[in-house]
């Protein structure tokens, strides 16, 4: 279980996060919804140890993450895909997945998890020798996913999978994050502008608006509420 | 003219061999951390000196006394970093503070062994004093030595990079900190072991080149302009250019000795160095990040 | 800034000569005046445009060495020669300027510009027949008489003489800073980018920067050439020169107008200080730099500590003034 309690997050002296709160419960998948410059990626990159709440705490599993240096944050289950993917452009397709397990307990069972892997995507293994920056947006999307993937998380983040991706793209993406939940046991907390696609697989949902959570609940009572299907789903 | 060609191509390769060393251990602090080490001679010049006391003060073998010279030069590296550079990292003015920081480094490094060990050129002994003929060519023993010993460091290096774990992480925090962070690499700890790298490889050339051309404390700074040249011409960030950029110095220099005196030679590879600056800034193997 | 805070220090560095009457201090506060007014044109490049050069000596030597050796084989009058020297000095500027148009990335500037200078350097050095290399070009000649005003007695002509190029170099700085010029170097200091994107022509700003810069240490330069009446390559174009001038607008304040000059008095005083405690002086350089660095890395005019004293000063001066006002 994550959860997150009351965060106050600072860029420097700019306050960019009030008293955000939101869970996600074992086998879960949650969504944060926003526009541009809500503080969804902010979000995100806290829970991940990128940044650190000036109030507020984060625990997963009654730990307390958010006192942790970043880099703890993947051995102990919370793994982060970042918005614009940021895999390392100059390694392999390969090497950038098992990279990916590089704490010990995960590299011990690197292989298992490639194997898991390439049967997720398996796109991925035609590219395993190419240098990762010459793969195309969606490819990349799923390396990096891929890459999340062989740490072994509890918990997935993923900031904007969708972003730039063509529509029948978009579908491969979200079914695949849909199958890592189901058949991978793994928690996902989602932020997407893609609502439709986001509610659709996503149980419960939070909205972010200029850092604050506007709005919680059921997917389908975000779907039915007139003012999200005014904002976020275009209707 | 044969003889000659071949005695300056191979004297080439043992020069260059140090200057791929030195510019190997300059590529690396640059491709991790982005800043250029302008202390990194003083690092050179103080695996000459450690050596010296070594061998000299504490009687050791040549060989124990090279490593222990490499081993402390990298202890004392990894100190730097801790406790000088890694306050300065992901601060406003980044780009500029490193450069100053290690200026200054470098200053009171040339003056505190100025200071302990005066002005005077120290001699250091051979490792082997005796002369070989490769391919018709004369040759000390230090001299084959030094290239001997620093191909093997370059090729365990290499493949240090290529297979380890910790190797990967050199190369993921070069290329992204915050994917390196995400996966699970502690890049504060990968920062302290590049300078560390860095500096006993710098060590390691000062060490090895001791004996030829004694020590003293302001033996870095040419170094550290031979240096420069070499990760300008073989790309800043590509180690493989940096050190194949080493050899490639060497050669030329030693065959532009037989053309122009040798009092030019150092503006002839500057003027490389600018040209190579101007017109393709990677270099010739390097990233677009100019 | 408030106009007694900036008449009150002038009046004193003028009125000094007269008060001061000790040659060897005299010639301290030369070499002050004279590092202001270089590290300021330095500062046009580094605080005002963002480009971090190190090579800024090849111009101040440049100017030297063309002037002394305009006047000693030509017999060009010095007063000429200050001035060709700056302009052969902002034609090597240009030189340098031009790969520093491509080049973005300060490590790159840095070096390329280091490598620059020391050509010239060396150049210099090789160059036996004309420049007399290390063996150093002597039998430079003095300015010549202005009017009544002989240069070969005392340093105080002299003293004026810099004093006038310091105020020179300091007002241009001032009103290049208001200007806008001031305003498109500040904005390729913040972002190059964005500053094409609004119209700035950057190429030609930089050239133009480049230019003046250069001219002002060339012109120094010259000045010292006829001061000190021997020059060699490694006193007047050598890396010393450089690591001085980053020390002083380090220490003083980058990007800003007084900082050069606060930090040229700070660390030309220091260094003569030093020179007492002798073989610890470069090594306290050396520290110092790394010191500042992490403490004060925006230098002493912006640092809090100064802050407060400088409102202790102000205070002070208030009284003063106030005090002058009612007599």
């Amino acid at each position: 279980m994550l959860q997150v309690k009351s965060i106050h997050v600072f860029y420097g002296d700019v306050q960019v996060l009030w008293d955000v709160s939101l869970d996600v419960g074992q086998g879960e998948v949650a969504t944060i919804l926003g526009s541009n410059g809500a503080g969804k990626t902010t979000t995100l990159k806290t829970i991940s140890g990128l940044l650190s709440p000036q109030r507020g705490s984060i625990l997963l599993n009654e730990v307390r993450l958010d006192k942790l240096p970043a880099c703890k944050l993947s051995s102990l289950g919370i793994s982060l895909v970042p918005e614009g993917r940021h895999l390392f452009y100059n390694m392999t397709v390969k090497e950038n997945l098992l990279i990916g397990a590089y704490y010990p307990q995960a590299r011990v069972k690197r292989e298992e998890s490639l194997d898991r892997v390439t049967q997720l995507f398996p796109r991925l293994k035609e590219r395993f020798g190419q240098l990762a920056g010459t793969l195309s947006g969606g490819e990349q999307q799923m390396c990096a996913i891929g890459r999340s993937l062989m740490a072994k998380p509890q918990f997935l983040l993923l900031d904007e999978p969708s972003l730039g991706l063509a529509p029948n793209l978009v579908q491969t993406i979200f079914g695949a994050i849909q199958m890592i939940n189901e058949q991978e046991k793994v928690s996902i907390l989602l932020v997407e502008q893609n609502a439709q696609f986001a509610l659709r697989i996503a149980k419960r949902g939070y909205v972010l608006e200029n850092g604050h959570i506007t709005f919680c609940g059921p997917s389908k009572d975000l779907m039915d509420s007139k003012d999200i299907q005014r904002a976020y789903l275009g209707l | 003219m044969i003889y000659q060609l071949l005695e300056q191509i191979i004297s080439g390769l043992i020069s260059g061999a140090s200057y791929a060393l030195v510019g190997a251990g300059l590529s690396l602090i640059w491709g991790t951390l982005k800043m250029i080490n302008f202390a990194h001679g003083e690092f050179y010049m103080l695996g000459g000196y450690a050596l010296f006391l070594g061998g000299s003060v504490f009687g050791l073998h040549p060989a124990l006394a090279a490593l222990a010279a490499v081993l402390v030069v990298m202890v004392i590296s990894c100190v730097t970093e801790k406790s000088l550079i890694s306050s300065l990292l992901d601060k406003p003015g980044w780009d500029v503070s490193p450069f100053v920081i290690t200026l200054g480094i470098s200053i009171f490094l040339q003056n505190l062994a100025l200071k302990v060990w005066g002005e005077r050129f120290r001699n250091v002994p051979y490792f082997d004093s005796s002369i070989y003929e490769v391919l018709g060519v004369r040759i000390s023993g230090q001299r084959l030595i030094i290239l001997a010993v620093a191909l093997i460091v370059i090729a365990v290096f290499m493949i240090f990079l290529k297979k380890t774990r910790m190797g990967w992480s050199l190369k993921a925090t070069a290329q992204d900190r915050e994917a390196a962070t995400l996966v699970g690499i502690d890049i504060k700890s990968i920062y302290m072991w590049t300078f560390g790298l860095s500096g006993a490889l710098a060590a390691l050339a000062g060490a090895m080149l001791a004996p030829i051309y004694s020590v003293n404390p302001w033996m870095g700074i040419p170094l550290l302009i031979k240096g420069f040249v070499v990760c300008v011409l073989g790309g800043l960030g590509s180690l493989e250019g940096a050190i194949l950029a080493g050899f490639a110095l060497g050669i030329a220099e030693n065959l532009g000795v037989m053309f122009w005196t040798s009092e030019w030679k150092d503006v002839i590879s500057y003027s490389l160095f600018v040209i190579v600056l101007w017109v393709r800034p990677s270099g010739l193997f390097g990233e677009k990040e100019w | 800034m408030k106009w007694f805070s900036v008449l009150i220090p002038l009046i004193i560095l003028g009125g000094l000569p007269v008060l001061v009457q000790d040659p060897y201090i005299i010639h301290i506060l030369i070499l002050c005046l004279m590092f202001a007014a270089l590290a300021q044109s330095w500062n046009l490049l580094v605080g005002f445009t963002g480009i971090f050069t190190f090579g800024h000596q090849a111009f101040f030597g440049i100017g030297a060495y063309f002037s002394a050796i305009l006047a000693i084989r030509l017999g060009i009058s010095p007063w000429l020669g200050l001035v060709i020297g700056g302009f052969a000095a902002s034609l090597l500027g240009i030189v340098v300027g031009i790969p520093c148009l491509r080049l973005r990335a300060a490590p790159y500037i840095a070096i390329a510009t280091l490598g620059l200078a020391e050509i010239s350097r060396i150049v210099a050095q090789n160059l036996v027949n004309i420049t007399r290399g290390e063996m150093g070009l002597s039998g430079i000649p003095e300015f010549p008489p202005l009017g009544p005003i002989s240069f070969l007695e005392g340093r105080v002509p002299y003293y004026y003489l810099i004093f006038i190029l310091f105020l020179l170099t300091t007002a241009l700085a001032f009103w290049i800073a208001k200007s806008p010029l001031g305003l498109a170097l500040a904005s390729i200091r913040e972002s190059q980018d964005a500053a094409e994107s609004i119209g700035v022509n950057v190429p030609r700003v930089k050239i133009i920067i480049f230019t003046i810069s250069s001219f002002l240490a060339g012109l120094i330069g010259g000045f010292y050439a006829h001061y000190i009446l021997i020059l060699t390559p490694s006193s007047v174009l050598g890396v010393p020169i450089m690591i001085e001038l980053v020390a002083m607008v380090l220490i003083g304040g980058m990007g800003t107008l007084m900082g050069p000059i606060v930090g040229a008095f700070l660390v030309t005083l220091m260094t003569e200080y030093l020179r007492v405690v002798g073989e610890y002086r470069l090594l306290i350089y050396g520290a110092i730099l790394v010191i500042t660095m992490i403490y004060m890395p925006s230098g002493l005019i912006t640092s809090p500590i100064i802050r407060r004293i400088s409102l202790i000063t102000g205070f002070l001066r208030r009284i003063v003034v106030g005090g002058m006002s009612s007599s």
